[in-house]
């Protein structure tokens, strides 16, 4: 025994010696570790010359195609942003990850970047979102999430950039109504995934299915699941007049392919995400053409607005080989919001978080140059804005959708209550 | 001193080891300290795994699920009911922290008990089939049991505290030698000493007469039962003692996480574990906690140093980028052990040892030969070949 009483001592000695060594992580006495120009309050993340942002996306794993357009186009904005002189003198720059869309790694990446960056320009999956809920809200770190639930609208740190699902849902069964022959007391479908976003797009239906007197048949599977043609069988066999989808793309293809061939043919309404033009080079691709509508809050690559334009042309130069998606449009409308903030914080002379986090709520109006509708951040717990527009899948426009009814908010989705009215 | 040394090499190493761990928070920042706490739960859990599958020869697909039930477990028995958003009201017994972890790995081996009567059943490729189906109902349970789970946002883990000592940033304060620990520089040492105790004890465990009974097993069912090794009742403990294992992992992960979410525990993680106890070495404790630290470390570290690692895509570029090259990396180290190093990285540690003229004291088998793996052909009557 006597030798590991000796090993014992030394190892407490080893253990001194080391810790009585003067640590690098000591507390520096001295000034505030934000570099203050002028009299602008810093914090976290800026300094005199630079203010830091963090971006955890997926770029390498399932959502890498959408995590990759988005911040392709923010970094549009960014980079033509910092070109005329910044935002309070400084120039944004962003602090790129990529998480792989792992909960694991996300949670080590934003302990990493946590302390050197003002907010998160961009946070980028629902789980990843839930999972860092607490770090973000105890940093007080302003996040643009990559996902537009109504359920996470009562955390004050969120700013959501659009329509949220329910209202993309109730928005697109009114269109329905309108110009597709729906009528009160028919039976419509809604196939949705377990989770976050499947569940919010069906809040939706289910709120204009009541308002509207429609039956809803609702059909919940797996994020997983490729083969649709069972629920799409059982929703033809209730004799559904459409059917609404919260999807992934994978499915929306299974979906329109059935559609055409089980000779159902009825329209298809999807949310903001069903769709990726990749899918129109599928065997699926004539009957998306035909059926699907997809409701969304931005414009499609193929928009019309001075800023779609912009975004077009700037990608086209930059990116001349990748095949472009809505989420670089996104991505920098996502990105003029987030600015709007910062440049309001910089008004106010406070760019702490504290003080992005008071400049949130008084933005009432971010204008995104025509790529989003007008969104107002002061109300806690509401969605920014209740207008989306309607594009129709198609292979002959770029981007592959057009639109086919623009920006406008239907009476229902007006007279909708927010499932988080009020928090927040 | 050097006699000292000589003799106990292993201890030498494993002291120096737990020193530097020991005083690392007072000098790397949040992003070690959490790949740290990460990589002491997984060690935790793959000592566990080892010991059923490096050590008893039972491959099992369900970790996911006994870490989950841990990380779970504890969020309920020391959570208190509240409304975490989305109209979704979590329960919780709003017990101890340390009670609630010590109910919370009782509650993984009752699960994993409940499961023993098919694990002492079964063995290899039929075993890890079955356990498969405890992965789907863990998702389903989990998105589905609200008021347990919280579903998909999942729950907050409340803070560990021992003694009226809260492992969270304040509460109370303390700085050591002029460093401020937080919560990650506290989780740290809890991690730590966890992993310490799950080390000795899976060496005890393996040294002693049950620990020859599983690696008896391992080899060959038929010789062990000759021997009269009750072989259904060794499996099964072995069993129930990887999914206690596994539920200390999960209480460590939450507490890591702060919020577990179903989205972690799926059938990858369980892929995962088998991983880093191939990588690590299949029946070695100390191969497992090195197993463990690569595969949890590499991705984070190879992103983390990504802006100096010029052959790496930039984020937004073409070309491999930091997350895909850790793929390849494991992937590869994988195909490497299973080709050149059986052993994995215990046996490789073995092997240099032995190249030094050194000669390790006899202990259980450390490492399993390929050939011994298959209990199939070691159960052929030797006549059937001949046949």
């Amino acid at each position: 025994m006597t030798s590991r009483w000796r090993l014992g001592v030394a190892g407490c000695i080893a253990l001194a010696l080391l810790a009585s060594a003067c640590s690098t992580k000591a507390k520096k006495s001295g000034t505030d570790t934000g570099g203050g120009g002028g009299s602008v309050k810093t914090g976290p993340g800026v300094t005199a010359s630079t203010i830091n942002l963090g971006v955890l996306t997926d770029l390498s794993g399932v959502f890498a195609v959408l995590g990759k357009s988005i911040t392709q186009g923010a970094q549009i904005y960014f980079d033509d942003l910092n070109k005329s002189g910044g935002i309070c003198g400084r120039s944004v720059k962003l602090n790129i990850k990529d998480d792989g869309y792992d909960v694991q790694k996300a949670v080590g990446l934003y302990a990493d970047m946590s302390s050197s960056v003002l907010g998160m320009e961009q946070l980028l999956g629902s789980p990843i979102n839930a999972a860092l809920k607490q770090n973000v809200e105890s940093d007080k770190m302003f996040t643009i999430p990559v996902s537009w639930a109504s359920t996470i609208l009562d955390n004050p740190n969120n700013m959501i950039v659009g329509a949220t699902y329910d209202l993309e849902t109730i928005n697109g069964i009114s269109w329905l109504m309108k110009n597709k022959g729906l009528k009160s007391g028919d039976t419509i479908g809604h196939i949705y995934i377990q989770g976050e976003y499947g569940e919010n797009g069906y809040l939706g239906s289910q709120y204009a299915a009541k308002q509207a007197g429609l039956k809803l048949v609702g059909s919940q599977i797996t994020a997983t699941a490729t083969d649709l043609s069972s629920q799409v069988a059982s929703l033809k066999s209730k004799g559904v007049k459409a059917i609404v989808l919260t999807t992934t793309p994978t499915q929306t293809a299974s979906v329109a392919a059935v559609d055409a061939a089980s000779g159902l043919n009825v329209p298809l309404l999807g949310n903001s995400p069903v769709f990726v033009p990749q899918l129109l080079k599928t065997a699926a691709g004539p009957a998306l053409e035909k059926f699907l509508y997809v409701t969304a809050s931005w414009q499609p690559y193929s928009g019309d607005s001075a800023a779609a334009t912009k975004v077009r042309d700037a990608y086209k130069a930059r990116y001349p080989k990748e095949v472009p998606n809505g989420g670089v449009d996104w991505g920098y409308g996502g990105a003029l919001a987030y600015a709007t903030v910062l440049k309001k914080a910089c008004d106010n002379k406070d760019l702490t978080r504290d003080g992005v986090q008071a400049a949130f709520r008084q933005t009432t109006s971010v204008d995104t140059d025509g790529m989003l509708p007008a969104l107002d951040y002061s109300h806690p717990g509401d969605p920014a804005t209740r207008e989306v527009n309607i594009a129709q899948a198609d292979a002959a426009t770029e981007g592959g959708l057009k639109v086919v009814a623009p920006f406008s908010a239907s009476d229902l989705a007006t007279s909708y209550v927010a499932p988080m009215h009020g928090k927040g | 001193m050097f006699d000292v040394l000589r003799r106990r090499l292993g201890l030498v190493v494993g002291v120096v080891i737990v020193v530097v761990l020991a005083v690392l928070p007072l000098y790397v920042g949040a992003f070690w300290l959490q790949v740290g706490l990460f990589a002491f739960a997984a060690a935790i859990g793959a000592i566990g795994l080892n010991l059923l599958t490096g050590s008893t020869g039972q491959l099992s697909l369900a970790h996911a699920f006994f870490l989950a039930v841990g990380a779970y477990g504890y969020s309920y028995f020391s959570g208190t009911s509240t409304n975490i958003g989305g109209g979704i009201i979590v329960h919780g017994a709003g017990l101890p922290p340390f009670l609630a972890l010590v109910l919370a790995v009782l509650l993984a081996g009752a699960a994993g008990l409940l499961f023993s009567p098919i694990a002492s059943r079964l063995r290899g490729i039929y075993l890890g089939v079955a356990s498969l189906a405890l992965v789907f109902i863990c998702q389903h349970l989990l998105l589905n049991a609200k008021s347990v789970t919280g579903g998909f946002y999942g729950r907050n883990a409340p803070p560990f505290s021992l003694f009226g000592f809260s492992f969270t940033d304040a509460n109370p304060p303390l700085t050591v030698l002029n460093v401020e620990f937080g919560q990650r520089e506290r989780l740290w040492y809890l991690g730590l000493a966890l992993l310490v105790l799950a080390y000795l004890f899976a060496r005890n465990v393996l040294r002693s007469r049950p620990g020859r009974a599983l690696q008896t097993i391992r080899d060959s069912e038929v010789a062990a039962a000759v021997m009269g090794v009750n072989v259904r009742r060794y499996k099964a403990g072995a069993f129930v003692l990887s999914s206690m294992y596994a539920g200390l992992a999960g209480v460590l992960i939450a507490l890591a996480f702060q919020r577990p979410v179903p989205d972690y525990f799926d059938l990858r993680l369980s892929i995962t574990y088998l991983a880093m106890i191939v990588i690590g070495g299949l029946g070695s404790v100390g191969g497992a906690v090195a197993g463990a630290a690569f595969v949890t470390a590499l991705p984070l570290v190879l992103t983390h140093y990504s802006n100096s690692l010029t052959f790496l895509a930039q984020p937004g570029q073409n070309g491999i980028g930091p997350a895909e090259f850790s793929n390849y990396v494991y992937g590869a180290a994988i195909i490497v052990v299973l080709l050149v190093a059986p052993g994995g990285l215990a046996g490789l540690a073995g092997r240099v040892r032995g190249s030094t003229g050194r000669r390790r004291r006899a202990e259980p088998v450390d490492v399993v030969h390929p050939e011994a793996r298959d209990t199939d052909t070691a159960r052929l009557p030797s006549g059937s070949a001949l046949t």
